[in-house]
C-alpha cells in the first residue's frame, strides 16, 4: 500500500459525550484514492463523514493530513477539507454560480470580493463537472443530478486536499449515477483529488471505489480491496448479523 | 429573462443604479415629508428656512423670527417635520434590518420583530417603566427608555430561542412568537388601565406607534445606534450568507456558528429595541420589506440586502408615514395602521409566490445547540 495521505488516529464519532457512535477509529487513505464506507443503516457512516468534515465536533482523536494535524475548526480546516453531504442547501435567488463560488468562502477576503484567481477556479470546477453550461440557472430550478453535480463544483472550488461524499448518487438514476462516477474518476486522475465517501448500494462500489471500509456496530469490520470486502459471506455477517461483527 | 451570477459587471452596474434610486428616492421623500403636513408652507419659505440654517443667535428665530409666522414655520419644520422624516428613515431602515436578520437567524421567511413578539416584549417593558419608573425616566431620559425596550426585547427573544430549540418547526415558531405578542399586549393594556391619567396620554399615543415622539434627543441617539448596527451588520455579512444555506454549509467552510448567531440575536434585538423605545411597535416593516428588496435585486447576497433593506425599510416607513399624516388631515393615523395595509399583502403574496416556486419545504430548525 502507497503512504497514508489522510489519516484517522483514534478518532471517536457521536452527538456530544453522551451519545458516542464509534470509539478510537484508525483509517488512513492514500493520495489520489476513493476510499468507499459501507455498512448497514445506522452503522455511523453519516457521523463519521460529518465529523471529518468538521459539521460535528470531534469528540476524541486526531486527524492529520499529509503529516499535519488537522484543526479542529475555522478557515484552515475549510481549506483542507470539502464535504458535499445530504442536506440541501436553501437557496434564493441564487444562480449555479452563486452556489458554486460561495465554496471561495475560506479563501477570499472579509467581503467576499472574488479576484481573477477565485474565477479561474470556479470556472473549472464548474466545466470540470459538466455544470457550466448551466451556471446562470436558478439552483432551485435544476434536477437532482445536476444538483449533485453542482454541489461537487462548490466542493472543488474549496481546493481541498480531502473531499467528503455522503451518500453522492443516492437519488440519482443510472445515467447520472454514472456521471458522477465518471466526474469522480476524472478528478482522481486529472487532480489527484482523495476521497472518502459512503455508498448505499454496493454494486456500485467496485466501479469507482481503490479501497472499502465496512463499518459495522463496533467500528472499522472491513477494509481492503473492493473485490476482498464485498464477499458474499461479509455482505452475509455485515447485513444480516451484525451483532457478530 | 434569466438571472446571470452576483459576481459579473453587468450585475454590479444593476446593483449600484438601483442603490443610486433608493438613494435618491430616500432624500427625496425626507424632502417631501417636510413639505407636507396638516400646515400648509410654501415651498419658497422651506426652501428660504433651510438656506438660512438655524444659528443659535441671528439665524432662523433671529432675522425671521421677527415676523411670528415665519417663527411659527420655522419650529413646525425644524421641530417638528425634520426630526420626524430622520426618525422614520432610520427607524423605518432599522425595523427592516431587523428583519432581514431574524429572517436569516431562523430560516424562516415570515419572521420579524412584531411577529416574534420581540417588539411587544419592547413595549411591555417600556409601558412599565412609563407608569411605574417616572422617576427614573426622568433621570435617564430617552436613555432609559431604549434600556428598557432592550430588556424586553432580548427577554422575548431568549423566551423564542428555547422555544425553537425544542419545537423546531417554522410555523410553530411563529404562532408562539405571536402567542407571546398577546400576551405582553394584555399585560401592557392591563398597566395602562391602571396608569394614572398623566402617564397615559404619553403612553397611548407611544403604544399605538408612531414617529411623532420623537424629537432631535431621538434621532441622535436611534442615528448613533443604528449606525453602530448597521457597520457590523455589514461585517458579518460574509459569513450570513453562507450560513443561509444551513448551518451545515456554515460549519463547512469553517464559520464560528454560535458567535453568528448571538451577534445576529443582539443586533436584530437591538434593532427591534430603538424602533420601539422611540417609535413604538410597527408592525409588518420587518417581514415585508425585505422580501420586496430580494426581489427587487433578485439577489440573497447579505452584503447587498443589508444595505438595501435598510433603504428599503426608510423608503417604505417615509412613504407610510406621509400617508399617515396627511391622508386624513389634521386627523393623523398610526403608523401601524398604514404599514399593516401595505405590508400584509406583501406578507401573503411571499407565502404564495415561495409556495409556488417550491420554496417551502418545513425547514428542520435545530435552535441554539
Amino acid at each position: 500500500m502507497t503512504e497514508a495521505y489522510v489519516t484517522l488516529k483514534s478518532v471517536t464519532t457521536g452527538y456530544g459525550r453522551d451519545n458516542i457512535i464509534h470509539r478510537d477509529m484508525d483509517l488512513n487513505v492514500a493520495k489520489g484514492e476513493i476510499l468507499c464506507l459501507i455498512g448497514p443503516n445506522g452503522a455511523g457512516k453519516s457521523t463519521l463523514l460529518k465529523t471529518i468534515a468538521g459539521v460535528l465536533p470531534l469528540i476524541s482523536g486526531h486527524i492529520y493530513i499529509d503529516g499535519k494535524e488537522v484543526p479542529a475548526g475555522g478557515r484552515e480546516r475549510a481549506r483542507l477539507i470539502a464535504s458535499v453531504l445530504t442536506t440541501p442547501p436553501i437557496t434564493e435567488y441564487m444562480s449555479v454560480y452563486d452556489v458554486v463560488a460561495g465554496g471561495r468562502y475560506a479563501h477570499t477576503g472579509s467581503f467576499d470580493i472574488q479576484g481573477k484567481r477565485d474565477r479561474d477556479i470556479v470556472s473549472k470546477a464548474l466545466s470540470d463537472t459538466e455544470t457550466w453550461d448551466i451556471r446562470d440557472r436558478d439552483f432551485t430550478r435544476l434536477s437532482d443530478g445536476q444538483r449533485q453535480r453542482v454541489m461537487i463544483a462548490r466542493a472543488l472550488a474549496m481546493e481541498p486536499k480531502l473531499m467528503i461524499l455522503d451518500e453522492p448518487v443516492s437519488h440519482l438514476d443510472i445515467y447520472y449515477k454514472q456521471q458522477v462516477f465518471d466526474i469522480l474518476k476524472r478528478l482522481k486522475q486529472t487532480c489527484d483529488i482523495t476521497v472518502i465517501m459512503s455508498l448505499h448500494e454496493l454494486t456500485d462500489v467496485a466501479g469507482i471505489a481503490d479501497r472499502v471500509a465496512a463499518l459495522g456496530a463496533s467500528g472499522i469490520a472491513l477494509m481492503g480491496k473492493p473485490d476482498e470486502v464485498i464477499t458474499d459471506e461479509n455482505i452475509h455477517r455485515l447485513f444480516w448479523r451484525q451483532d457478530k461483527i | 429573462m434569466e438571472k446571470a451570477n452576483s459576481y459579473t459587471g453587468s450585475v454590479r452596474i444593476r446593483y449600484a443604479l438601483i442603490f443610486a434610486v433608493m438613494t435618491a428616492l430616500t432624500l427625496l421623500l425626507v424632502a417631501l415629508n417636510i413639505v407636507t403636513g396638516s400646515v400648509d408652507i410654501p415651498l419658497r419659505d422651506v426652501v428660504r428656512l433651510f438656506l438660512s440654517g438655524r444659528g443659535t443667535d441671528g439665524g432662523l428665530y433671529g432675522t425671521l423670527g421677527a415676523n411670528e409666522v415665519y417663527s411659527t414655520y420655522a419650529s413646525i419644520i425644524w421641530d417638528i417635520r425634520f426630526p420626524r422624516a430622520l426618525s422614520a428613515m432610520i427607524l423605518g431602515g432599522a425595523l427592516s434590518l431587523a428583519g432581514y436578520q431574524l429572517q436569516s437567524f431562523f430560516h424562516n421567511p415570515i419572521a420579524g420583530p412584531f411577529i416574534l413578539g420581540i417588539s411587544s416584549g419592547s413595549k411591555l417593558m417600556v409601558a412599565l417603566l412609563m407608569v411605574f419608573g417616572f422617576g427614573l425616566m426622568r433621570q435617564g431620559g430617552s436613555v432609559s427608555l431604549v434600556i428598557a425596550a432592550l430588556a424586553g426585547a432580548i427577554l422575548s427573544m431568549g423566551f423564542i430561542l428555547l422555544i425553537s430549540g425544542t419545537v423546531g418547526n417554522m410555523s410553530a415558531l411563529v404562532v408562539c412568537g405571536v402567542m407571546i405578542g398577546y400576551i405582553c399586549s394584555a399585560v401592557t393594556d392591563f398597566v395602562v388601565t391602571f396608569a394614572a391619567d398623566a402617564d397615559i396620554v404619553n403612553l397611548h399615543n407611544w403604544s399605538r406607534g408612531s414617529f411623532s415622539g420623537s424629537g432631535w434627543s431621538g434621532v441622535k441617539v436611534s442615528a448613533v445606534t443604528i449606525a453602530i448596527v448597521l457597520i457590523l451588520s455589514i461585517y458579518i455579512a460574509k459569513p450570513l450568507g453562507a450560513y443561509a444555506l444551513g448551518e451545515e454549509y456554515a460549519l463547512g467552510v469553517g464559520i464560528n456558528v454560535k458567535r453568528l448567531r448571538a451577534l445576529l440575536v443582539l443586533l436584530s434585538s437591538l434593532a427591534a429595541a430603538i424602533v420601539v423605545a422611540y417609535a413604538g411597535p410597527i408592525s409588518f416593516v420587518g417581514v415585508a420589506v425585505p422580501h420586496l428588496c430580494k426581489r427587487i435585486f433578485a439577489s440573497s447576497r447579505p452584503i447587498i440586502l443589508i444595505p438595501g433593506c435598510f433603504l428599503g425599510g426608510a423608503i417604505f416607513c417615509l412613504v407610510c408615514d406621509m400617508i399617515a399624516r396627511v391622508a386624513f388631515a389634521p386627523t393623523e393615523l398610526s403608523i401601524s395602521t398604514v404599514t399593516a395595509v401595505f405590508g400584509a399583502p406583501v406578507v401573503i403574496w411571499v407565502l404564495i409566490d415561495r409556495h409556488r416556486r417550491g420554496y417551502i419545504r418545513s425547514v428542520r430548525h435545530g435552535g441554539l445547540r
